[in-house]
Formats: C-alpha cells, structure tokens, sequence
C-alpha cells in the first residue's frame, strides 16, 4: 500500500473537497501544526500513468485551491507510510510554510515558444532575424577553407567528418538556443512586470523550444491575458501556447519526496 | 481567445496560434509529468529478452551521446590531434552500426530507446 501525494495545503482544518482521488479514492489529510498533506490510498501495483490520471491529480488540487494555498504535489508523488508523510511534513515544515506564503493568492501561467525560425513567412522579424545571424555565425566564423570548429575541410577522414557534422550541429543547437532565449525573455518583458516571480527555461534540445512560467496574482489575469494577446498580435512569426491558470508547480521550492538536505525545484509541464 | 482546442486541457489554453498544424505540434510534445511515469522501465515475463535489451540499449544509447558531447567539447578546446578525431570519430561511426544492428535484432526503434532513465538523462540536460 502507498500514499499518494496531491498537495501540501494551509488550513487544514478545513473540510476537504468532495472531488474523488487517484482510482476514485477517496481524499484523506494528514496535519502538521498549520499545513497539511492532502493523500490518497493506492492498493499495490498498478498499470501505467494516463492523461486521465494526470487530469485527476489537477482537478483534486485545483479543488484544494478554491480554499487553501496550495503548494501541488509533482504528478507520481508517492510515499510508503502514513509515518513517512508525517516526517515529510515536520522535516520541511518551514520551507513548506515560507512557499505557502509565498504562493497564496497567486495562479501559474505557462507559456511555451515553439520553433521560432520554423514558421513559414516571407517577411524579416526580429526573433527571426537574430535566429539566421545566430546560425550563420555558427557556419561562417572561421577562415573560408576552415570550418568554424576547427577542422580543414580538405581531405577528411570518415570519422573526422563524422564528428565535424556534430560540432556543427552542437553549436547551432547551442546558438540558436541562447538566441532564442534572449529573444523571448526581451519579449516577456512586460509580462514579468505583471507576475511576482518568473522563470524561463530552454527546453530540450529535441524539442526546440522556450518555456516561460509566471507566478501571478489572481487579480491580474485578465490584464496578463491582454499582454500576451498584444505580443502574440505583434509577433507572428512566434508560436506561443499559453495555458493556465495552474496551481504553481514551477514555483514549489520544496519537493515532497526529498528529505530536508536535499532541494530541487518541482517541475511541471504546461 | 483560442479557437482551437487541445487534445488535453482545451480550457486551459488562454491564447494559441490560429494555425491548427502549429497546435498539434504543442500537443505532440509529451508531458514530462507523464513521461515520467508512463515511460519507467517494465519488464514483462513474457518478453523480457527484448525488454532488458531495451534498457540495456537505452543506457548504451544514453552514454553513447555523453560520450559524443564530450568529445566535441575537446574537439571545440582543441586538445586532440588530428588522428586521435579521426580514430575518436571512426569508433562513433562503429558503435552506431553496431546499434543499427542490435535494434533491428531486437525489433526495436529509436523511441523505443527514450526510456525515462531518472537522473541519468540529466546529465544530458547539464551537458548541453
């Protein structure tokens, strides 16, 4: 038997919603002086995660949102014992409570920028501008008979060639990414200005894209929805999805699974 | 406000490209949440030749392309001769085919390869 972990919450001597956890379990609360861990009870093995599954999660901590600050569980979340919960909830109650603070009365907004230079258009932009300048200099920054990694292009060896081609494909990956981050964080300007705190991050390199995630008061949605409307309409050359509002996954400091001495930010995919 | 809608959470989405090809591109791109569980490794009684050859290759794979970016970063600090990029560069070249060969043994593809490997697969992301 495993405890499955949703979120830690404020108050927790507020009633729990009525929403069904994880295979339809019922949710249970674990307390720990003023903050919470909101769980529900797994029986033995079960088969691989599905959306579905994933969508539960949100919705139990979305509910969990409507009453408490809420500082959401990473989807998989899983301890062995009442106990373990418990030890969880004292080990890191402070940094627990100083992320509650910290989110309370705040929704996450996620906006992820894809294949920036891939978009088919005729006309010059800026993002796409600096995407091509980025990629030529990879290509053309060294002498015309020398390749920019180094390599004399006259007379290579299979294997020379062979890892001539990843240098190249290396730094362009490389270019094109802190390019096209510096692009986007120029453009997400005025968006940090309406969030409490921000985060940027290139995605992986077989995905090619920039993430964005902002921490933001609920009070501001509408006017950080018109932001990125205007900067949509400005820029499209730029494919941007933008989702939300999210309880603050990217913003949790604390893990749930980790023990006190060992700290990583929580991610989370928009 | 979005005309299109996602495949997962449509009403989560506050503003999306008009262009629909563009969207499936986003949805097209897994979740890691649910990589994360979906993906770990399994192992079937019924077909656990091929499964441990799955992992085994995926660590291979995955080491594979550690390898290849730490070479390149000695190429790019210039501290190979000629002859140790050209030897380095023939034994990529050869544990390639040799991969070839060993997924076709096992009829496995190169998804099948992108097993969620934990921390290991963040010494990719370090790396970069």
């Amino acid at each position: 038997m495993t405890f499955y972990v949703y979120a830690i919450t404020d108050r927790p001597q507020e009633p729990l919603p009525s929403q069904l956890g994880r295979d339809d379990a019922e949710l249970e609360q674990i307390a720990w002086r003023d903050i919470g861990a909101v769980i529900s009870t797994s029986g033995g093995s079960r088969s691989a995660a599905t959306s579905d599954d994933l969508w539960r999660h949100e919705e139990v901590v979305e509910a969990l949102m409507a009453g408490r600050a809420v500082l959401p569980a990473r989807f998989g979340t899983s301890l062995p014992s009442h106990r373990a919960v418990s030890e969880m909830l004292s080990q890191s109650y402070t940094r627990f409570v100083q992320d509650l603070e910290r989110v309370r009365g705040h929704i996450e907004i996620g906006i992820r920028f894809l294949a920036t230079a891939e978009r088919q258009s005729t006309d010059s932009s800026p993002v796409r501008d600096a995407l091509d300048a980025a990629a030529a200099q990879s290509e053309n920054s060294a002498p015309p008979h020398v390749a920019s990694n180094g390599f004399d292009r006259s007379g290579l060896g299979p294997g020379t060639a062979y890892l001539q081609a990843k240098v190249t494909k290396q730094r362009f990956s490389r270019d094109r990414r802190r390019v096209g981050l510096g692009m986007v964080q120029k453009l997400c300007a005025a968006l940090v200005s309406q969030a409490t705190v921000s985060r940027l991050d290139a995605e992986p390199a077989d995905r090619h894209g920039i993430s964005a995630a902002f921490l933001v008061p609920r009070d501001r949605l509408a006017s950080f929805q018109a932001i990125v409307g205007r900067i949509a309409d400005a820029h499209p050359e730029l494919a941007l999805l933008c989702t939300g509002p999210w309880p603050p996954y990217s913003f949790v400091t604390a893990n749930a699974t980790e023990p006190a001495t060992k700290r990583s930010s929580n991610g989370h995919a928009h | 406000m979005p005309t299109n809608s996602m495949s997962y959470g449509g009403a989560k989405v506050l503003h999306a490209p008009d262009d629909q090809a563009l969207v499936d591109r986003f949805a097209a791109v897994p979740s890691e949440a649910l990589r994360g569980d979906s993906k770990r490794i399994m192992i079937d009684p019924d077909k656990v030749g091929r499964d441990l050859a799955r992992l085994v290759l995926s660590v291979i794979d995955l080491l594979t392309d550690l390898m290849e970016r730490q070479a390149v970063r000695r190429v790019e600090n210039n501290v190979l001769s000629d002859d140790e990029i050209e030897r380095l560069g023939q034994t990529f070249i050869a544990l390639q085919a040799r991969m070839v060969e060993l997924k076709t043994a096992f009829g496995l593809e190169n998804e099948d390869l992108s097993l969620t490997l934990g921390s290991l697969r963040d010494l990719i992301s370090d790396s970069e």
